[in-house]
């Protein structure tokens, strides 16, 4: 009946937006997720490292896993 | 049932996908061999071999179990996510196949720096590496593992893109992603993970491979940073495959849809690159180069990084729950006509529950305060073979029991011993958990090779009990799983189709008899998982108030 196939489209348009919409929040995941991902991925440490610096500069030279390390003698 | 039977498995993908299982196979073999060696180590009662091998073993395992194997397992799922599941063949297959090829290469460089004595575990850490002349055998592997994992997942990437007609178009993308199972929209949402950490792994590792053979300096403090940041990431793409495997499984064990918007369910999956990124700190709580408002705001971070898997987790039980209800069953009553005797729908049961285990001693680990308590101890072993052999392994188990037979158009071999399989296992990782935790709270360390003489008496019954009964029973229930595998493709009854291979694994529920829309019981696991986790963190706290010394 005439009631029905409205039903029936006013669900389809529904179902429709919402794939739209999640095509809209797959592209704001891709940047705000992806580029988040990648920004830590690649810049924590250097955040993390200035961070402690700042609250505790005297000891971060003083830390022997801070030395460049070169390769070992031993082998094995 | 529609998934099932929209199922057609091509010769190209027959071949790429066996040639995957069968080298992933190969790799969990020799991962679980190292975990027997480890177990005739560590375990009191059964110490038989001398302590030196136990590093050579928990590298080995580590390794290949941790890194080759979900790597391989993954990669694979990620090319039925693009092909057996929507019908469409890889954009290349000569791609596909050099990328499995780097990735074997691989992980024959790691089992060869394993054998050779390169005992660095999975850290693979800078100060430790020095001390082996072969460490670049295992930064390369990594780098190679990377790279292999990259052409697949480019292939991936450009299959997908090829499968929308009008690439300008939102229209024409929300018609492709209503067209895909939610298992494949869960590999579109992890590529937002997996890419980033792929990088990173190539860039990090590249650098340390170099350092390793005399080309470069390396910070370790960089380097140890920059491990915890791609581990972190690299580990959460077994908790969105495993979610996403769950979705396949539901369907083709139980014949169970979504009652719920499937929007909804692929929606939630972009939530882990949002909640998972900031997580990383969690691994640093016992760094004390980390300040503590980053080490605080991580925390506090971290609690939400459960939430996704929370809500699939009742999406799943609920589509259980409506499908079962649908077929007339009563309110309670349902959950025994679940068909439990299904090695694939008993795999994903156990999975979830043993990922529940796992998960409510993470959120103990991850707190700020908790973490320096318990870091380093048997707690963490303790916490991740539910989580990871579990969670992740146990499920993608039960993918293999359909995939295994449908790929080879055989008949599973051995269903009597895989009906059990699942459950026995599951057990046994729990049993280890429990016993384990208690090992660690005691104060037995991870990484030892033994107690020492002065061992609290304890720490023996403990670990006896965690490792001795735990660890090897969840091993010998791990070759009887390789044992059906290998057997069901060597003695397993040919048949016509993937899904006469598949019939005789377990009934379907009744025809669906009425609508049924809601889903109460359903909310029980997170519930109880919310209950657990503040319950678990009280018991947790107290403990930590009763030490004789106070961290502040």
């Amino acid at each position: 009946m005439a009631s029905d196939a409205m039903d029936r489209t006013e669900q389809s348009d529904a179902v429709e937006r919402a794939d739209r919409v999640l095509v809209w929040l797959w592209l704001l995941t891709f940047i705000v997720g992806g580029v988040a991902t990648t920004a830590v991925v690649f810049g924590a440490d250097i955040v993390l490292t200035r961070a402690s610096q700042r609250t505790d500069p005297a000891h971060t030279d003083d830390h022997p896993a801070a030395e460049p390390a070169t390769h070992g003698d031993g082998h094995r | 049932m529609d998934l099932l039977q929209s199922i057609r498995i091509g010769a190209d993908d027959r071949r790429l996908l066996g040639a995957f299982a069968a080298v992933g196979l190969v790799i969990m073999s020799l991962g679980g061999l190292f975990a027997l060696q480890m177990k005739l180590v560590r375990t009191p009662a059964l110490a038989v071999l001398p302590a030196p091998t136990y590093y050579q073993a928990l590298t080995g395992h580590g390794i290949l179990m941790f890194i080759f194997w979900l790597g391989f397992i993954q990669t694979a799922f990620l090319i039925v996510a693009g092909t057996v599941l929507i019908g469409r063949r890889l954009w290349s297959y000569r791609l596909a196949w050099a990328g499995l090829g780097v990735m074997t290469l691989a992980a024959a460089l790691a089992l060869a720096g394993v054998l050779r004595g390169v005992n660095i575990t999975y850290h693979a850490t800078i100060p430790l590496a020095q001390q082996y002349g072969g460490a670049w055998m295992i930064f390369l592997s990594f780098v190679l593992l990377a790279a292999g994992m990259t052409l697949v997942v480019v292939d991936f990437i450009v299959t997908m893109i090829g499968a929308v007609e009008h690439k300008r178009s939102i229209t024409a993308w929300a018609a492709f992603f209503k067209s895909l199972p939610v298992a494949s929209f869960a590999a579109l949402a992890g590529l937002f993970i997996a890419v980033p950490g792929l990088l990173a792994a190539l860039r990090m590792f590249g650098l340390a491979f170099l350092w390793s053979v005399g080309r470069g300096t390396i910070d370790p403090s960089a380097y140890r940073m920059d491990w915890h940041i791609a581990f972190h990431i690299y580990h959460y793409i077994p908790a969105l495959t495993l979610v996403g495997v769950a979705y396949v499984l539901v369907e083709v064990t139980a014949d169970a849809r979504s009652v719920y918007a499937k929007q909804v369910a692929k929606a939630l999956f972009l939530l882990y690159p949002i909640f998972v990124p900031p997580t990383f700190v969690y691994h640093l709580l016992a760094d004390p180069n980390v300040p503590r408002q980053v080490k605080l705001a991580g925390t506090v971070l971290s609690l939400l990084v459960g939430v996704p898997t929370l809500l699939h987790t009742f999406i799943i039980a609920g589509m259980l729950e409506a499908r079962m209800r649908q077929a007339g069953y009563g309110a309670i009553g349902w959950l025994r006509h679940l068909p439990w005797g299904n090695p694939a729908f008993g795999s994903l049961i156990v999975g979830l529950v043993t990922l529940f285990v796992g998960g409510l001693m993470a959120y103990a680990l991850l707190q700020e305060q908790l973490a320096p308590m318990l870091h380093n101890t048997f707690v963490v072993p303790a916490y991740v073979h539910p989580i990871a052999a579990g969670g992740a392994n146990i499920t993608y188990m039960g993918a293999l029991y359909y995939g295994v037979p449908a790929l080879l158009g055989r008949r599973l071999w051995g269903l009597r011993i895989a009906r059990w399989q699942p459950y026995v296992m599951g057990a046994a990782l729990i049993w280890m958990a429990v016993f384990g935790a208690a090992a660690g709270l005691a104060g037995v360390p991870r990484r030892y090779a033994d107690l020492g003489p002065d061992a609290p008496a304890a720490w023996t019954l403990w670990m006896n009990l965690s490792l001795g009964v735990g660890a090897m029973v969840a091993i010998a229930t791990g070759v009887a799983f390789v044992w059906v595998m290998l057997m069901t493709a060597v003695r397993g009854e040919k048949v016509a189709s993937p899904q006469a291979a598949v019939a005789d694994l377990g009934p379907l529920p009744p025809a669906v008899e009425h609508g049924y829309g809601w889903t109460p019981l359903a909310l029980v696991p997170a519930v109880m998982f919310v209950v657990g986790v503040i319950t678990l963190t009280v018991m947790a706290f107290q403990r930590l108030w009763a030490l004789p010394i106070q961290m502040r």
